[in-house]
């Protein structure tokens, strides 16, 4: 057994106040559920319109499942507001949330499950303790959302939940991360590997399928393939990509005119594809003495199966130029 | 900076690829098809010493926009069936949106919080449930429907 209810005890005790009730149970499965009750909670009000927030804390599987979960943590009426509440739930702002919402379209519920998948890890007080907490500050956040609501406070007279440390939670949830970019970058380190063996979930070789999915790009038509290494950063927004890759560039303008498709590229892998709707000129000038130009355009919806290619074949090494033509006169 | 999560990784039977602070195992898969049209997932591990967690993540689908407030209703009524796993969608405005799954397992440094053993089982668990959901989360970005028999798949 790798954790029971005198460890989730102690480790509710190390991070709740003394306000908060508590009560022990076993519940119809057979485990052991400690029941945590906020009365008279300023931040929260259930579906009666009490302010009272209960969080049950389960010890599942003998001990190899830590479950936080509170039902009916809200209580649609309709369809139309359950559909209302899950869309503020799954808002675009985390990526790394731990808490889940299930819905119950029968009835309405919505309830707020963290589930901590132990298996035969040893875990003390203070890694339960930091999960409940977790699971605290995701719950009144995602109160928040919902209702529009700004109280932090889950205890009357206490100080916002994980007071603290609920900034550097935050913090952390809202800072840049790009999985998109992990993988690409991670697709162009294949001699990185340094595990020859085979997976273990699946015995087939997987180095194999990484060599398929990095197949070679090809252009869709009269198109430049543009290279933004310089100026790309993980993360940017669509707006801030695509002002990068628009210009302003040292191209003859009834050369690039031909181009239908802008392929922008970084690290030998394509980024982002943009249907070129004109070129024109800018005040900035080129070392030819001409303006330089840029393209107005839209990513292209029926070329986004063409990011991730690798179009390194197309960069020779020691190539410097940031812009080439494809499949155009100039090519 | 320590790499809690190689120093189990070496010398097990699990292949993986080093970049930066982030672990990538590459799982082939028979029913998951990913973005560049292959039959694999890339799991991307990160040691969370501040959260005594390793993160564990996956890029899934990109997905018309018109489909994300459906997806996120599948996500909530999937989620009975997915053990310790969490879906986002992340909207590009583009017209297209991304969808991810993440699960984070409990570790603390110098003890034997996370085992390999652990990190197996998730690590398993996470593969099964990108496969068995697939034809559920494909076919509600095709449709922009439920389909509830595919659900009961899961």
């Amino acid at each position: 057994m790798t954790f029971t209810l005198t460890t989730l005890q102690e480790a509710i005790d190390a991070v709740m106040p003394d306000s908060v009730e508590r009560s022990t149970f076993v519940n119809n499965s057979g485990n052991d559920v400690c029941l945590l009750t906020f009365n008279d909670s300023p931040a929260y009000q259930n579906s009666k319109g009490e302010n009272t927030l209960q969080v049950f804390c389960v010890v599942e599987e003998d001990g190899e499942m830590l479950q936080v979960m509170t039902p009916y943590f809200f209580h649609a009426e309709s369809a139309k507001q359950l559909q209302d509440i899950i869309s503020k739930l799954y808002s675009n702002e985390t990526l790394e949330r731990l808490t889940r919402f299930w819905a119950d379209p029968e009835d309405g519920e919505v309830r707020a499950i963290l589930e901590v998948p132990i298996e035969d890890a040893d875990v003390d007080k203070t890694i339960l303790g930091n999960f409940i907490s977790r699971y605290l500050v995701e719950l009144i956040d995602a109160y928040g959302k919902v209702t529009g609501s700004t109280e932090k406070s889950l205890t009357p007279g206490d100080p916002p939940i994980e007071g603290d440390q609920r900034e550097k939670y935050l913090q952390q949830l809202l800072q840049d991360f790009s999985l998109d970019e992990i993988i690409k970058a991670a697709l162009e380190n294949d001699s990185d590997i340094t595990n020859e063996a085979d997976a273990t979930v699946n015995t087939t070789s997987a180095k194999g399928s990484i060599r398929d999915a990095e197949s070679d790009f090809s252009a869709s038509g009269p198109s430049v393939i543009i290279r933004v290494s310089k100026s790309y950063k993980p993360g940017m927004t669509p707006s801030d990509l695509y002002e990068i890759s628009r210009g302003n560039w040292a191209l003859n303008i009834n050369n690039a005119s031909k181009a239908e498709l802008a392929y922008i590229a970084f690290k030998g892998k394509i980024l982002e594809v943009y249907e070129i709707a004109e070129w024109e000129e800018t005040d900035q000038i080129a070392g030819n003495g001409k303006p330089r130009i840029r393209f107005n355009g839209k990513p292209s919806q029926v070329n986004q199966f063409q990011i991730g290619l690798s179009a390194k074949y197309l960069f020779k090494k020691g190539d410097v130029s940031p812009v080439k033509y494809m499949k155009t006169d100039e090519s | 900076m320590a790499h809690p999560i190689r120093d189990l990784l070496d010398g097990q039977d699990i292949q993986y690829i080093e970049n930066g602070e982030y672990t990538v195992i590459p799982l082939p898969t028979k029913q998951y098809v990913n973005i560049q049209g292959a039959r694999e997932t890339r799991i991307c591990l990160q040691d969370k010493p501040e959260l005594a967690s390793v993160r564990m993540e996956a890029a899934l689908y990109e997905v018309p926009s018109e489909a994300i407030e459906t997806m996120k209703l599948a996500f909530s009524y999937a989620h009975s069936r997915t053990r310790a796993i969490t879906y986002e969608i992340y909207d590009r405005e583009n017209g297209l949106a991304d969808v991810y799954a993440g699960s984070t397992i409990p570790w603390q440094s110098g003890t034997k919080a996370i085992t390999l053993n652990a990190l197996q089982v998730n690590l398993s668990t996470f593969y099964k449930t990108i496969e068995s959901s697939h034809n559920y989360y494909r076919s509600v970005f095709n449709t922009n429907k439920i389909d509830t028999e595919l659900l009961n798949l899961i």
